[in-house]
């Protein structure tokens, strides 16, 4: 089911100069949404920029979703003017989201504003007994966290720039995790190079991940081909997956990373 | 209320109302199929088609520029085959027309093309003549007047089809195009295909698209479109199907009152699914107002 319309913006939350929180009224016209799925949003009331912007869900309400969202460029900052009480409008839930049924063990693995829809996977599974182990990794101080410290075994942070922190890349603790422990599924989100280097590991070592992915996009359901996603197989020995609707989510043995 | 007659005759094609959709803008009309009742289109324009499969291009495809996406993709399509035995029976599901857009890297290619197709069950096949001639160092057909006069009269007796051409912008007189294109058969013309351009990421000083420059749409160019489709109409006695930038019933209106005997709905679509569901009910009510009971007599009815 996709919603395409209007809906209440219940709360917002500046969460830190980057960094803010939409709380949505969610209407049963949406349907079920699952974590690792996606909306597109308009940025602003007025029709500019043109385009919806791709955000995830952060978490699932019983009457609300959520999206937490970073400024990147005129899209994003422009829905910071967006008010409580204000209709936004929207289209979802887009996507094929993580697969995750059946897992005792799982690690996830979040770079910056890529936690986000992994706290909505993490959110989704606590009721049951997973073991949950938990990598985020933050180029300055970090937010977000409080979620996976509740609720993992073990809760790694890596910062580029806090000292407070280990410094690094999430690849230096995963790297030892992956020594030690073994995983039912792995879950990765976060920018481009990391889950490039990531798959890079997963991939001599013979892990497999889940792997939430990103790219510009258009229409969002599948239909205008510009959100494409390199994967094996195919007429040509590759084959271009759209990402708004093969994905956002693929496994880490089935994309090909660009140089 | 008084019943609208919104049906249109494109020359041989009759769409039910003059709304259609921009080929490469709804796939094979599936994902919206989804949203909106494709019943109430007048004719879905497929992707781009070609002779065989294509994976299109690598890297990023898109970058969104003031009111404007520009695009690269290259023709991704799973080719004439595929579409043939796959795609048709779905859309026939629907009561709109099917308009098979076909692209090809030489003349033989679109004539084996429109042949295959002129068996088949689609309503009228769009030659889209903004691909680039590999014969002809990759120039575009549509802006050589010589090589559109040539594609166009061999496309058109290989064809049993109602036939549109789609003229490419990124011509500097397309009066002259579209009057070869009405002498040598064409049944419609379409117009326009996106317009070339680019835009550079100042930071890493790289063009955003790894091919450097694609496929300009959406409001940006709807000035120029218009203006477009105003020039080959007064020129050409065949009927024009305007697109550009449509994006509301205002911009639809302007496009007819220039001379569109229908109008494609592409770019639009992406930011609102249901503009072709809009648009229409809009022409309606816009009828109703100035006292329209069919559709026709709002053509070309500029004043002067
Ligand atoms: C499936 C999916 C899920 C997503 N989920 C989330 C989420 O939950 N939260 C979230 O915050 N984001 C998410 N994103 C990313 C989000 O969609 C983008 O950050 C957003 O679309 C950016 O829009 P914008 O207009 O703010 O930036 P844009 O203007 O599109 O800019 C994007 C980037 O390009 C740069 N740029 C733009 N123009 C120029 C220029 N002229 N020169 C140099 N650099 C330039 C910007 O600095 C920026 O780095 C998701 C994306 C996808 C595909
Ligand atoms: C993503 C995208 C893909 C397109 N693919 C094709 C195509 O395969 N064949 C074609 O004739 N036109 C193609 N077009 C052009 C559109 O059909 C249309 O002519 C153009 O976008 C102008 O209309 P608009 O501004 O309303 O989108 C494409 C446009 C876009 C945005
Ligand atoms: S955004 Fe159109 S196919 Fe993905």
């Amino acid at each position: 089911m996709k919603f395409v319309g209007k809906a209440k913006l219940l709360k917002k939350q500046i969460i830190n100069e980057e960094n803010f929180r939409f709380v949505i009224k969610r209407s049963d016209e949406m349907g079920c949404v699952y974590p690792g799925q996606f909306f597109n949003v308009s940025a602003s009331k007025v029709g500019y920029p043109m385009l919806k912007r791709p955000i995830s869900v952060s978490d699932v309400g019983e009457d609300t979703i959520e999206f937490t969202i970073k400024i990147i460029g005129e899209g994003t900052r422009a829905m910071l003017d967006y008010n409580e009480g204000e209709a936004v409008e929207l289209m979802g839930p887009l996507g094929n989201g993580f697969e995750y049924g059946g897992y005792r063990k799982i690690l996830v693995i979040g770079g910056g504003i890529g936690i986000a829809p992994l706290k909505g996977l993490i959110n989704s599974l606590k009721k049951t007994e997973v073991e949950i182990h938990s990598v985020l990794g933050y180029r300055d101080a970090p937010y977000l966290y409080e979620d996976f410290a509740a609720n993992s075994a073990i809760c790694e942070i890596v910062s580029e720039n806090d000292e407070q922190y280990n410094r690094g890349y999430v690849t230096d603790p995963v790297k030892k995790m992956l020594e030690s422990e073994v995983y039912d599924m792995i879950y990765v989100c976060g920018p481009y190079p990391m889950l490039k280097n990531l798959t890079d590991l997963f991939n001599s070592k013979g892990f497999r991940a889940q792997l939430l992915m990103e790219e510009k996009m258009a229409c969002g359901i599948g239909a205008c081909l510009v959100c494409t996603c390199k994967t094996k197989n195919g007429d040509f020995g590759f084959k271009h997956s759209r990402m708004c609707k093969d994905g956002p989510m693929f496994y880490s043995d089935e994309v090909i990373f660009d140089e | 209320m008084n019943k609208l007659k919104m049906k249109v005759d494109l020359n041989g094609l009759t769409l039910n109302n003059p709304i259609t959709v921009a080929s490469g803008t709804y796939g094979f009309g599936r994902e919206y199929s989804e949203i909106i009742d494709l019943n109430q289109i007048g004719a879905i324009s497929v992707k781009g088609l070609t002779l065989e499969p294509r994976e299109g291009n690598e890297g990023r495809r898109m970058v969104e520029t003031p009111m404007g996406m520009i695009n690269s993709v290259g023709l991704q399509n799973p080719g004439i085959r595929f579409f043939i035995e796959n795609e048709i029976t779905f859309l026939r599901q629907f009561d709109t027309k099917i308009i098979a857009n076909i692209n090809g890297n030489t003349i033989d290619e679109y004539c084996k093309m429109a042949k295959i197709l002129s068996d088949e069950d689609v309503d009228s096949i769009e030659l889209n003549i903004s691909c680039p001639n590999v014969k002809n160092g990759g120039l575009a057909f549509g802006t050589n007047p010589k090589i559109v006069r040539e594609v166009v009269s061999k496309v058109r007796k290989a064809c049993k089809k109602h036939l549109i051409v789609k003229l490419s912008p990124n011509v500097t007189d397309i009066k002259t195009i579209a009057r070869i294109t009405e002498e040598e058969g064409a049944d419609c013309i379409s117009l326009i295909n996106t317009m070339a351009g680019m835009a550079i990421d100042i930071h890493n000083r790289k063009p955003f698209l790894k091919r450097v420059s694609g496929g300009l749409s959406g409001p940006a160019i709807k000035p120029i479109a218009l203006k477009m489709v105003y020039d080959v109409h007064s020129v050409v006695s065949i009927p024009v199907l305007g697109m550009g930038g449509i994006s509301n019933t205002t911009d639809a209106i302007e496009f007819i009152l220039a001379g569109a005997s229908a109008v494609a709905i592409g770019t639009a679509n992406f930011s609102n699914p249901y503009a072709p569901l809009e648009i229409k009910k809009g022409i309606e009510d816009y009828m109703r107002h100035y006292g329209h009971v069919d559709f026709n007599t709002l053509i070309g009815d500029l004043r002067m």
